[in-house]
């Protein structure tokens, strides 16, 4: 593999301890990708701040201790704990310190802290074309899917070593030819379906399984699928099977037609998607339970847009009887404060969670009953993560239950 | 063999878990057991730890990495991971945990994945599978035992070994009828042959004494595969029973199938009987010093801390009181020490010439109970040590008292060289089966009305009668249960 006189440099040790172990890191990565040289990248997302444990604080560490500091704009992930709701996790001392050890790590490496896990809702988002390290696998498929960024999957670890060394292995969804659609998955859907919000995250949930790590490129979508919409089809594809892109041919930039997305080749497989398929995919996430104990919404870190519509649904609707759980980041947060939405849903009885999510840390506790979620994401990972019941349905139909205290609706396919 | 593109070079063996869906290692991997706990995947609740894991690609969240290393940290990572494309989320979680924690984990690529169940041995860029331990069927039990001599192992050093070891070896099929066994098998059941003892043996559940520790054994190699040092309590060929530790595993086909069972049998009676005798020794010492050391301790400190308030007599009642506690005490302690001197030669005895009856007085004297003292013609002088005569004396008469009718007489006699004193009591008889086993320590009769005693008293009688070159028996006569000294005359 071709390596520049300063990626040389940095491999000798040249640039200090932790750049050369992030080297080493990123150059073994990028030869078992059989990749030909490493590109420079203009910013990185890191998903290595979330607790998993002592070894993440171990690596972590040890990148400080080494003298590390990040090469390009850098931002983080959820972390386990809210800092600005600290009093909402309910684990263990040991962990909640653990945890802050290794996000003051990430923030010494000089990542900016901004604890979210929708980093294409800030500011300097990167734009088509541009070559990023992301981790967090929602974030990933959105920004090469609807951004037209180029970033591959990068797991704990790989982030931080690429936003150490400002590189990346040139392979997979950097080049050209690693973008194009490798399946084709046809929808066959009632008109009104795609009307619906809860659709989208059910498509993806049922693409993502059938689909694995290829590229599906996806027909029968129209500008209905809004950002938001498609993140979280790519959201639920992303936890259900590998994917890290996705084209919707007409909506998304590589994809204004089928042949361009495809490349001029043809397609490995072609599917349909019917709504026997998405009533199979909403059974699969939603489980036994016959009570309502809580409610969370917002995985991914919702938006300013849905808070919004949110805030429509909830404002003649009285109050929640079980605990109602928002997922934000502190941006979007503040942004519903001064629009005077934040009033609204907390009026409503709604408890805001900033900085981390619902599903990876102990905030909900002990419910009695179901936890009822508008998230394909938050459905897949929450049973294993949290022992929770999980009912999924659409957001208003999240808000009804909340309200009536009872599961009313969700059970019933799209 | 077959070629693999190594992303992490190192060896592994291991037995392969090949996943039927790509698993995202977080949420799906707990790393403090090593298993998968993603409750849709079609193999939750598997194991990990140790195996070859196999699957087409990873699959999700980026945080796998973390969980990889993490679960690798904590010793409950897989021995290898071979995927059919590379997946750089899993290899660096692979890396990491070689950088901090020195904990090998090689990660190949493969274009075919190995199934679950086989064994692969990995190195490099080569992975191999192992030869299965091939299985064979159940045999017919004749066949096998006329074969013994020729092999069922394969070379006849081999052969040699399994039937003149000492350990006792055996495979049963998985009803339990034995296949195969070695000499040491017949020895330690008590049959003369193997072929005897496969006659008549129909199936191992009739050579368990508890069937349900045959049960429980099914159920430990079910799940584990094997047992280890599993104690069981087998019949002989004569009746008697003996106690055996069991190792053993179990042999599976290659679908899985356990087809037979193959282990060795260690005699280990003497462990077991001495771990519960000891057991026994303790619940004895605590049941029987309890009593009189609380009686002691109560008494003295109601005088210590009151004592003007006791008139004169009350106190000298309550000195005697403690007295007679702590004789009870002291002479359970002889009694320990005699029943638990493993050799009896240390037991002190001090033979010399003394009036019996004056001795038993002294005795009877002290004992709450009206008892009849008879005594017959003749020298009344025995050559014995008076302290240890006196130690049996009391036993038999406490004996009576606890387990005995309601009257007690006591009766000396003598005989041409011995002189006989016979404690008596109106009580049933002894069943004569119960008889000798009321003179081994920690046995007590059916006549038994006294729970906590743990009956040292006619094991030490009998003991210390014999120390002294005399004996004691029991017989019944004229409606009367007879405790019978016989000690030599002066």
């Amino acid at each position: 593999m071709e390596l520049s006189t300063e990626e040389e440099a940095f491999l000798r040790g040249e640039a200090g301890a932790a750049t050369r172990l992030a080297m080493s890191t990123v150059v073994t990565v990028a030869r078992a990708e059989g990749a030909g040289r490493l590109i420079p990248i203009s910013g990185a997302h890191i998903d290595s701040c979330l607790y998993h444990g002592q070894s993440g604080v171990d690596f972590a560490r040890k990148l400080v201790d080494g003298g590390g500091q990040v090469r390009v704009p850098t931002t983080l992930n959820v972390a386990a704990i809210d800092l600005l709701h600290p009093e909402l996790f309910r684990g263990d001392q040991e962990t909640a310190e653990q945890s802050r050890r290794l996000m003051d790590a990430y923030v010494e490496l000089g990542c900016q802290p901004t604890w979210t896990c929708a980093p294409y809702q800030l500011v300097n988002r990167p734009g088509r074309g541009e070559q990023i390290a992301w981790g967090e696998s929602n974030a990933i498929v959105f920004a090469n899917s609807v951004l037209g960024a180029r970033t591959n999957r990068y797991g704990d670890f790989m982030d931080i070593c690429c936003a150490l060394t400002g590189r990346a292995p040139h392979t997979g969804l950097h080049t050209d030819e690693g973008r194009l659609a490798e399946i084709v998955v046809e929808l066959s859907l009632p008109e009104r379906a795609l009307d619906e919000d809860v659709t989208y995250p059910l498509i993806g949930y049922a693409i993502g399984h059938v689909a694995g790590t290829a590229i599906p490129a996806i027909l029968g979508l129209d500008d209905r699928a809004t950002e938001d919409r498609l993140r979280a089809l790519g959201a639920a594809a992303a936890s259900s099977g590998a994917v890290a892109m996705f084209h919707a041919v007409g909506v998304t930039p590589e994809a204004p037609d089928l042949d361009t997305a495809l490349g001029g080749r043809a397609p490995k497989r072609q599917l349909h998607l019917g709504p026997d398929d998405l009533r199979a995919a909403r059974q699969r996430l939603t489980g036994e339970t016959e009570e309502l104990g809580a409610v969370s919404v917002g995985t991914p870190h919702m938006s300013l847009e849905e808070m919004r519509r949110l805030a429509d649904l909830v404002s003649q609707a009285g109050e929640t009887k079980v605990p109602f759980y928002v997922n934000t980041s502190r941006g979007a947060l503040e942004e519903a404060q001064s629009e005077g939405i934040a009033a609204v849903l907390s009026e409503f009885g709604v408890t805001f969670v900033t900085d981390t999510c619902t599903y990876i840390t102990p905030i909900i506790g002990e419910v009695r009953g179901a936890v009822m979620t508008d998230s394909a994401k938050w459905a897949h990972y929450a049973p294993a993560n949290l022992g929770v019941d999980v009912v999924f349905g659409s957001l208003e139909e999240c808000v009804v239950s909340a309200v009536e205290g009872q599961l009313t609706a969700g059970r019933e396919p799209a | 063999m077959s070629r693999v593109v190594a992303l992490i070079s190192g060896e592994a063996q291991g037995e392969v878990l090949r996943l039927d869906e790509p698993l995202s290692f977080w949420g799906g991997v707990d790393p403090e057991s090593g298993k998968i706990i993603e409750k849709t995947h079609p193999q939750y609740g598997e194991s990990l730890t140790g195996r070859i894991l196999a699957m087409p690609h990873g699959r999700g969240s980026s945080s796998a990495s973390s969980v990889l290393a993490e679960t690798l940290r904590q010793g409950h990572g897989p021995a290898a991971i071979v995927l059919e494309e590379p997946d750089s989320i899993l290899l660096v979680g692979a890396l990491v945990a070689a950088d901090l924690y020195e904990v090998a984990c090689p990660v190949v690529t493969s274009p075919t994945l190995p199934a679950t169940g086989e064994v692969w041995s990995l190195s490099g860029d080569e992975m191999t599978r192992m030869q299965p331990d091939r299985a064979r069927g159940p045999m017919e039990k004749s066949a096998l035992l006329a074969d013994k001599d020729n092999t069922m192992m394969g070379a006849s050093e081999v052969s040699d070994l399994f039937s003149r070891t000492p350990v006792a070896l055996y495979r049963t099929d998985v009803s339990g009828n034995l296949m195969t066994a070695n000499d040491a098998l017949a020895t330690l059941l008590g049959y003369e042959s193997i072929e005897d003892a496969a006659e008549a043996i129909d199936s191992v559940y009739s050579v368990y004494v508890d069937p349900e520790d045959r049960d429980r054994w099914i159920a430990e190699i079910e799940r584990e595969g094997l047992v280890t040092d599993f104690d069981i309590e087998l019949r002989r060929a004569d009746g008697s029973t003996i106690w055996v530790s069991d190792t053993a595993r179990a042999i599976e086909d290659d679908s899985g199938q356990i087809v037979y069972y193959e282990g060795a049998l260690i005699d280990v009676t003497e462990k077991v009987e001495a771990k519960r005798a000891r057991d026994e020794f303790l619940a004895t010492v605590s049941h029987e010093l309890r009593n009189p050391i609380a009686v002691v301790l109560g008494l003295g400190q109601e005088l210590a801390n009151r004592y003007d308030s006791f008139s004169n007599e009350d106190r000298r009642d309550m000195a005697q009181m403690i007295a007679s506690q702590a004789e009870d005490a002291s002479w359970l302690i002889e009694d320990l020490l005699v029943a638990y001197r493993d050799d009896i030669g240390d037991v002190a005895v001090a033979p010399q010439r003394f009036e019996l009856v004056e001795s038993i007085k002294r005795v009877l004297e002290v004992i709450d109970h009206d008892i009849a003292l008879e005594v017959g013609k003749g020298e009344t002088t025995v050559r014995a040590d008076p302290r240890r005569t006196r130690q049996i004396i009391r036993n038999l008469a406490n004996n009576a008292l606890h387990y005995g009718g309601e009257e007690i007489i006591v009766r000396v006699r003598r005989t041409d060289a011995n002189l006989e004193v016979s404690v008596c009591d109106s009580g049933d008889p002894l069943d004569p089966e119960e008889v000798d086993d009321i003179f081994q320590a920690f046995k007590r009769g059916s006549r038994s009305s006294h729970p906590t005693s743990v009956g040292l008293g006619l094991p030490v009688a009998r003991r210390l009668a014999r120390l002294m070159g005399g004996d004691l028996s029991y017989t019944h006569e004229d409606g009367y249960s007879c405790f019978v000294l016989t000690l030599p005359a002066a």
